[in-house]
C-alpha cells in the first residue's frame, strides 16, 4: 500500500482536527493570556504523542494481523463513514458548514473576563490544553489504526500526521487568525473518502475476501464511494427526495 | 420502509452505528464463509452493503 497514500489521509485528517483545535487556542491567546495558550496546546500534544508512542508497539506486537485488520478495518469504517455522511451532509445544504470565525466569536465570548495577559492562565491553559486533546485524540486514533495495519505505517501515518501539525501551527503563527476560508468540508470529503476505503479494504482482508489484484482494489473502492457521494449529494439537494419518504 | 431504521441496521453517525457496522461485518463474514474465501464478489456485495448504509445514513432525520 503507497506509504504516501497513508500519510496523505492522515495528514489531511489532522489538519483538519488541528484548524479547529487553532481556533479554540487563538482565543485563548487574545483573551486570557498567549502563555497558557501555547503551553495547554503544547502539553495537549505531547499526551497526544504519549498515547501514540505508547499504544502503537503494543498493538503491533500483541495483536495478530489478521485480528488487527478487523479491529483496524471496523474501527476506519466508523471513523470514515462518519465524517463521509456529514461532508454530504454539508455540500447538499442540509447541515450548516462548519464556520471557524463564528466559533472563534462564541469561544471569546465565553473566555472574556479579568485576567493577567502575561501570566499562567488556569482556565486558559486548560481550555487550550482540552481543545488540541479531544480535537486529536480521533487523529491519534487514526494515525494508530492506519499505522498499525501495514509495515512501516507508523512513520506514514505520523510523519503526515507531524506535518500537519507543523503546517497548521506555522500557518497560525503568521497569520494569527481563525482559518475562516478552509476548505474544511472538501477535507472532511476525502478523508472521509479514504478512511472508508481502507476501512473496507482491511476489513475485507481480514475477514478473507480476496480482493481483485490486492491492494490495487482500493483504486475502485474509491471511485465507488465517490460516485456514491456525489449521487447522493446531487439528490439531497432536491428539496424533496423521494428517499425521504417515511423518514421523520 | 424507513431510512432511518435501515441505516440504524447498517453504518454510520449515530448511536446505532457500532452496531450497524458490525452486523454488515459479520454479514460479509458469513458471505465470505459461503463463498469459500475465493470469491471476489464478496468485495463488491461488501462495498455496496456500505453505500446503501451510507446513502440511507444520509437522508436519516433529515
Amino acid at each position: 500500500m503507497g506509504g504516501w497514500l497513508l500519510a496523505g489521509t492522515t495528514f489531511l485528517a489532522t489538519a483538519v482536527e488541528a484548524v479547529e483545535a487553532l481556533t479554540v487556542v487563538l482565543a485563548v491567546g487574545y483573551t486570557r493570556s498567549w502563555r497558557s495558550a501555547i503551553s495547554g496546546a503544547g502539553w495537549g500534544i505531547v499526551a497526544l504523542l504519549t498515547i501514540v508512542a505508547v499504544l502503537g508497539p503494543a498493538i503491533v506486537t500483541f495483536v495478530p494481523l489478521a485480528s488487527l485488520r478487523v479491529a483496524v478495518g471496523v474501527i476506519l469504517l466508523l471513523f470514515g463513514l462518519a465524517w463521509l455522511r456529514k461532508a454530504i451532509l454539508r455540500s447538499s445544504g442540509r447541515k450548516a458548514l462548519h464556520d471557524e470565525d463564528a466559533i472563534y466569536e462564541r469561544h471569546v465570548a465565553t473566555l472574556a473576563g479579568p485576567v493577567d495577559k502575561g501570566g499562567m492562565d488556569r482556565v486558559g491553559f486548560a481550555t487550550s490544553f482540552n481543545a488540541v486533546l479531544l480535537e486529536g485524540l480521533e487523529v491519534a486514533i487514526i494515525v494508530l489504526t492506519v499505522g498499525s495495519a501495514v509495515s512501516d505505517g507508523f512513520l506514514w501515518s505520523g510523519g503526515g500526521a507531524v506535518t500537519a501539525v507543523l503546517v497548521v501551527s506555522g500557518a497560525g503563527y503568521a497569520v494569527r487568525k481563525p482559518f475562516g476560508r478552509v476548505p474544511e468540508n472538501a477535507m472532511k470529503f476525502a478523508v472521509g473518502l479514504l478512511l472508508t476505503s481502507f476501512g473496507t479494504l482491511w476489513t475485507g482482508e481480514g475477514l478473507g475476501i480476496p480482493w481483485w489484484h490486492g491492494d490495487l482494489s482500493l483504486l475502485w473502492i474509491v471511485a465507488a464511494f465517490a460516485v456514491a457521494s456525489f449521487v447522493t449529494i446531487r439528490f439531497a439537494r432536491r428539496p424533496s427526495s423521494f428517499l425521504d419518504r417515511g423518514t421523520s | 420502509m424507513r431510512f432511518s431504521k435501515l441505516w440504524a441496521v447498517i453504518a454510520g453517525d449515530s448511536r446505532l452505528a457500532p452496531i450497524g457496522v458490525a452486523v454488515a461485518v459479520v454479514t460479509m463474514a458469513a458471505v465470505a464463509r459461503v463463498a469459500h474465501g475465493a470469491e471476489p464478489w464478496a468485495g463488491v456485495v461488501f462495498v455496496a452493503i456500505l453505500i446503501v448504509g451510507l446513502v440511507a445514513g444520509v437522508f436519516e432525520k433529515t
